[in-house]
């Protein structure tokens, strides 16, 4: 897990960053960036299969296009096999599109409406010199095979085929070049359950037959968990935390990862739901928060050293803070909730009422804390909400917001946030 | 993976050693060959008269072009995947007022193709000027060549078979002009259709696959173009070349394809966007066989709907420009706008004949005016179900 290339690596990426410029205004100037991968680093090994997860929006879905070669990386490095696809030769490049093959989400639009299945699974083949039509033939049947359709299946039309089947036909075209990587951008998302199962268990089947290095994209914490050797989060463009899934999934330690892996559905009725779950929104990529990205969601977001305050209040008086920042909270809403349309609520009540929503005590046991979260609420019931943020931000400032964490390894894990600090070996979780 | 004799499930192949694929485009070269077969008839024969037609123009030269063009754009993807057009028929035929329009169409069409085969060009001849149909009988003038009825102390002159759908201005035959107006009609159509299909659908293509500034500057010069009126290109460029069907086919085309070029973009655009379309380009095939194998065989459908849109149109326009006299009058061209006038107008002509009233000569006008009408709502009624049933979202 060093930044050097992994010399046992099939595919190695590093500091991937892949930038969309927005344009607008009469002269077409860039105005901003839309950061949709920020600085990504990973390794995939011969037979290994890394989950690469996140909520979607979240960048990993142009990781794959740019692992792929579909798009051209902003910054940073794709190499497969040793050699960096940047500057590839002719010969190079197709021997690279041969390595690397991809299945995508949708089954429904992977296959074109006007081709056969057997036309569609031989067009890499043809793309690649198999002149040969018999042999294209006897190729395509045991593709088919092998993905569990049957050989006369080549002759029908993707409209003819579920989406199950298409998925596995999908499979058969990615493996018509004997490829070292398969790239499965969601690959079962768009299936019903039973198909998903089938289909994960084929995966699982031609990853040991063909001895293959899977890059699995997912959002479904469930997927990655039964399929993956290791795993790597995403967050707006980052890798928050990566490991081994077995000590991941046991152990998680990004509070992003411990909210991913409460939001999986559990079967036990006597489960109580975990706190950790997320809120709000995916912050836009084009501006994203300073510091460290996920703290306008985090749970555990760190409080000050010379602030007395415990974790869980301290929590709900950020969110609040964030909320006011970023101009969630709107005073007329409030108002308007409050009041109805008869006369203007009191300040006080306004304030009483963004504590509830914020699930902030109505009085903080704190006197510092207490004066100023009322001070701040009193500016904000006056319509001035960035006094209001400023005020708060002298009382309850967090180095979630004001510095980039670093990365902290221990034992092929690797995680990026403040609660663990690089330097750090004894892995301190103050929040345990 | 038990043991070393395992073979493996899929043949490893040694990729190393093939090249990029490379196959004889045969519906190109045929198309070429038959172009170049008509260029060494029109070198050989000139403008003097073939097999087939006395002193062929040059507009019919390039006509001959468009339908060997059509031939090959049209037929090889029927031909080619017999079980899809099956599919099509089937769901077409579900429209019982779509198949008897088709049929229509087939038989007005045949027609249209056979016509210099079938009767010979119009024939001047002044003496037998206005006649009725058979067996019809109107107010006589002094030319009936049928015989004479007298009902009510008035003559009336009753129509024979020589003359089955009775002649109109300058003795001209009904039945010529109808078919040789529906000759020109096609012929219209058909160099519209050469003219406009190809160069929207490039254009289309290219402005939304590659996008960007190509994008940008291909759009705008069809707003541009969109906002030139054809009509007063043509009516300018009539003082230079003067009035001629072959002008007016051109100035029309050339004009008109712009709304269909936005079609075909924005269902490129959302083709582009496709799985299939990233799955072959992951493959590595190459932009121009995308092109040819994905995006074109899938804007098709857009292109044909387009064109069953256009179409009727422009052979009203071409019967309306002939019918303010515009277009090409005289009997190398007889067009149904020409024929309409004719049969509408009062004064002028042969005394005393030409100054019969509209009503005394209806043959003369509603024949051409059925006959149009009925082929244009036809072409219609056949774009909007080939719409129906050419639509992707039909097929799944």
């Amino acid at each position: 897990m060093s930044d050097a290339t992994d010399s046992s690596a099939l595919l190695s990426v590093r500091g991937l960053e892949k930038h969309y410029p927005v344009r607008s205004g009469w002269l077409n100037r860039e105005t901003s960036r839309v950061r949709a991968v920020d600085g990504v680093s990973f390794d995939l090994r011969r037979g290994e299969t890394l989950g690469l997860v996140g909520e979607s929006g979240c960048g990993k879905s142009t990781v794959a296009r740019t692992v792929l070669s579909l798009e051209s990386p902003t910054a940073g490095s794709v190499t497969v096999a040793g050699q960096d696809i940047a500057d590839q030769s002719r010969t190079q490049r197709k021997r690279f599109r041969r390595r690397v093959q991809i299945v995508f989400q949708d089954p429904g639009s992977s296959f074109d409406p006007r081709m056969t299945i057997g036309e569609s699974v031989a067009e890499p083949m043809v793309a690649h010199g198999l002149d040969d039509a018999d042999r294209r033939r006897e190729r395509v049947e045991s593709l088919l095979e092998v993905v569990g359709l049957a050989a006369d299946d080549r002759e029908r039309y993707p409209h003819e085929l579920s989406g199950g089947q298409k998925q596995r036909a999908a499979l058969a075209r990615a493996l018509s070049l004997n490829p070292d990587v398969l790239v499965l951008d969601e690959p079962v998302s768009a299936l019903d359950v039973s198909v998903q199962a089938e289909i994960l268990a084929l995966v699982q089947d031609l990853q040991e037959a063909f001895d293959l290095a899977i890059l699995l994209i997912s959002h479904d914490m469930s997927v990655v968990e039964r399929l993956c050797d290791r795993v790597a989060v995403m967050y707006l463009g980052e890798l928050v935390e990566r490991g081994p899934t077995e000590s991941l999934f046991d152990d998680p330690k990004h509070p992003y990862t411990r909210a991913l892996l409460a939001a999986i559905p559990d079967p036990d009725p006597h489960e109580q739901l975990g706190d950790a779950e997320l809120d709000g929104e995916v912050p836009d990529p084009a501006s994203p928060p300073d510091g460290c990205r996920f703290h306008t969601r985090c749970q555990a977001v760190i409080p000050p050293d010379d602030l007395d305050i415990d974790q869980s209040t301290f929590q709900s008086v950020f969110a609040l803070r964030v909320g006011l920042r970023n101009g969630d909270i709107g005073l007329e809403s409030v108002r308007e909730r409050l009041g109805g349309d008869d006369e203007t609520p009191s300040p006080a009540a306004v304030a009483a009422a963004v504590r509830e929503e914020y699930g902030v005590a109505q009085e903080l046991a704190n006197e510092r804390a207490e004066r100023s979260l009322s001070e701040a609420l009193t500016a904000f019931a006056d319509g001035d909400a960035s006094a209001a943020s400023e005020r708060l931000a002298e009382t309850f400032p967090s180095v979630c917001e004001r510095e980039r964490p670093a990365q902290h390894r221990s034992d092929g894990c690797a995680v990026t946030c403040h609660r663990y600090r690089p330097d750090d070996s004894s892995n301190t979780n103050r929040s345990e | 993976m038990s043991s070393e004799n395992d073979s493996p499930p899929i043949e490893s192949i040694n990729w190393e050693s093939r090249d990029g694929g490379w196959s004889v485009p045969w519906q190109f070269v045929g198309l070429v060959l038959s172009l170049g077969a008509l260029l060494a008839l029109r070198l050989h024969y000139g403008e003097h008269g073939d097999a087939v037609l006395m002193f062929p123009s040059r507009l019919t030269w390039v006509y001959r072009a468009g339908l060997v063009v059509l031939a090959f754009i049209v037929v090889p993807p029927l031909v080619r995947d017999p079980a899809r057009t099956r599919r099509y028929w089937d769901r077409f035929a579900s429209n019982r007022v779509a198949v008897v329009c088709l049929g229509y169409l087939a038989v007005v069409v045949s027609l249209a193709l056979l016509a210099p085969i079938l009767v010979e060009r119009a024939q001047l001849n002044l003496y037998i000027e206005h006649q009725p149909p058979a067996f019809i009988t109107a107010p006589a003038g002094d030319d009936c060549i049928g015989p004479v009825v007298t009902s009510g102390g008035e003559e009336f002159c009753r129509g024979t078979l020589n003359y089955p759908l009775g002649t109109a201005h300058r003795g001209y035959s009904m039945h010529t002009l109808l078919l040789w107006g529906l000759r020109t009609s096609l012929q219209m159509a058909v160099i519209a259709t050469v003219i406009m299909v190809p160069l929207a659908t490039a254009v289309g293509v290219v402005a939304g696959y590659v996008g960007g500034w190509v994008d940008t500057l291909l759009m705008g010069y069809v707003d541009v173009q969109q906002s030139v009126p054809a009509f007063v290109i043509y009516v300018i460029l009539i003082f230079i070349y003067g009035r001629s069907l072959l002008l007016l086919a051109v100035v029309f085309s050339l004009l008109s394809w712009g709304s269909m070029a936005r079609l075909v973009r924005s269902e490129t655009l959302q083709r582009r966007e496709e799985g299939y379309i990233e799955a072959a380009r992951s493959a590595g095939v190459g932009h121009l066989t995308v092109l040819r194998r994905h995006v074109l065989p899938n804007v098709s459908n857009t292109v044909l709907v387009g064109a069953t849109q256009k179409v009727p149109q422009l052979i009203l326009i071409e019967a309306a420009i002939t019918f303010l006299s515009l277009g090409d009058i005289g009997r190398w061209y007889p067009s149904f706008g020409q024929t309409i006038r004719n049969g509408f107008r009062t004064a002028g002509g042969m005394p005393p004949l030409a100054a019969l009233s509209p009503m005394a000569k209806w043959w003369v006008w509603l024949f051409p005016v059925v006959l149009l009408s009925s082929t244009v709502i036809a072409l219609n009624v056949v774009g909007d179900t080939l719409r129906d049933v050419l639509d992707p979202r039909g097929e799944t």
